[in-house]
């Protein structure tokens, strides 16, 4: 039996048929429609960008989200510099 | 704003609510608009862990209103100058620029949010991430038919719950599940300890595939006890349909002799029949159960010939023929109709 938890609490005693895939074993396309890609957003692009571009870098058919929107730009305002140099001015 | 933005394809956008609430942690830059105690900042802090009250900032999406989110946990690695680099973990839909303003004018000195990287989201760590070039990479490799890089960029939806409550279920429940059946109590083959009543629970096939979401009528106890009735009810069926055979209603079945549909796992076969014949116009239709029984789709007739010609077109010689013939190709399955 596949653990993704260490916790888990066997009840019955049961060996996997020959039927499925394991995760990691599935066909490509099937393996993509059950993918997950932990992407590590650049600054600048918004989150919904981003989205399109993977969906466009991967040619994937399908349906296509990400979870949790990440405001796209990484400095707000023309103000930033970094820390040595700031602090002085104002 | 930079960090984890886990995107997820095809079927598996169907987990994208739970793994959108789940905790998430962030490291940022605060800057202060005047100077300020380090331990005065520090003691701020303090008081910003837990429940806190906040409104989402103009530029949201989401309706305005006061809301109460959790921040977990909140510290300052680092103070420079003007400068605070502060580490959160908060509750999904908390804001964090909104978080460092607040914190700005608790201190009376206000304060904006500089930088923001999310360092993790829910199980999803920032080390296990890939950048934009990397998916380029991979997938470009793709066509030299070398997969392994994309099986490492793209990861399986599973590896994103490990967070939520299990459980697995026996293969012989897999089918009825991802048709919409409730989870029943003799199907279970093992549990996560953490199940509460009501909470949300993953159930997985004994390969480690995820088959649905589900919230739980009972807690692990409950479950380990039960021997019959509903452990969980479906919230979303992540596995398609048919890639388990349909295993349910298999008692009693002997004397009734071979049933291919079920025996055989034909049924897509003979759902097209079916179909092809136009038994069906659409699944199930004309039936009460959106599954034909055994005994139903056996002696379904086929339709009764066209009576009146609409369209005025004139009538092919000899009549019209029906049941059309079939294409002559022998498909060695028994015949049904």
């Amino acid at each position: 039996m596949r653990r993704w938890r260490e916790d888990l609490v066997v009840l019955k005693e049961a060996e996997p048929g020959p039927h499925g895939y394991s995760p990691e074993e599935r066909p490509l396309s099937l393996y993509l429609s059950y993918g997950l890609i932990p992407l590590d957003k650049p600054s600048g692009p918004t989150s919904h960008q981003v989205t399109r571009w993977v969906r466009r870098i991967t040619g994937f058919p399908g349906r296509i989200g990400h979870c949790g929107t990440l405001e796209a730009e990484g400095r707000s305002r023309g103000d930033w510099s970094p820390p040595d140099t700031a602090g002085e001015g104002d | 704003m930079t960090g984890v933005l886990p995107i997820l394809l095809g079927r598996a956008t169907k987990v994208s609510r739970v793994l959108t609430r789940m905790d998430k942690e962030y490291v940022g830059v605060l800057y202060l608009h005047g100077d300020f105690e380090e331990d005065a900042l520090r003691e701020v802090v303090r008081e910003f862990t837990g429940p806190i009250y906040q409104r989402p900032p103009v530029k949201s999406a989401v309706a305005r209103e006061l809301r109460v989110r959790r921040v977990k946990e909140l510290e300052v690695l680092e103070v420079e100058g003007r400068y605070a680099l502060i580490r959160a973990v908060v509750e999904a839909g908390t804001y964090i620029r909104k978080l460092f303003y607040d914190i700005g004018e608790v201190l009376g000195v206000g304060g904006s949010m500089r930088e923001l990287r999310r360092v993790r989201s829910g199980g999803i760590q920032e080390r296990e991430c890939v950048t934009l070039q990397d998916l380029v990479m991979a997938f470009s490799k793709l066509e030299e038919n070398d997969e392994s890089e994309v099986r490492r960029v793209v990861r399986p939806v599973e590896e994103g719950l490990k967070q939520v409550p299990q459980i697995v279920i026996k293969d012989t429940a897999v089918a009825a599940v991802t048709y919409g059946a409730a989870l029943k109590a003799p199907g279970v083959v093992a549990i996560s300890p953490d199940i509460e009543r009501g909470s949300l629970v993953a159930i997985f096939t004994l390969k480690g595939e995820l088959v649905a979401l589900g919230r739980a009528r009972l807690s692990s106890d409950g479950i380990r006890e039960a021997e019959r009735g509903v452990v969980a009810d479906l919230e979303r069926v992540v596995m398609e349909r048919d890639l388990y055979p349909r295993e349910w209603g298999r008692r009693g079945s002997s004397e009734e002799g071979l049933d291919p549909g079920r025996d055989l796992y034909l049924w897509p076969w003979v759902d097209s029949r079916l179909w092809s014949r136009g038994a069906l116009a659409r699944k199930g239709a004309g039936l009460e159960s959106p599954w034909p029984s055994r005994a139903a789709w056996v002696q379904i007739p086929p339709p009764a010939p066209p009576q009146l010609n609409m369209r005025r077109t004139p009538a092919p010689e000899g009549g019209v023929k029906w049941p059309p013939r079939s294409s002559g190709r022998s498909s060695g399955w028994p015949t049904l109709l």
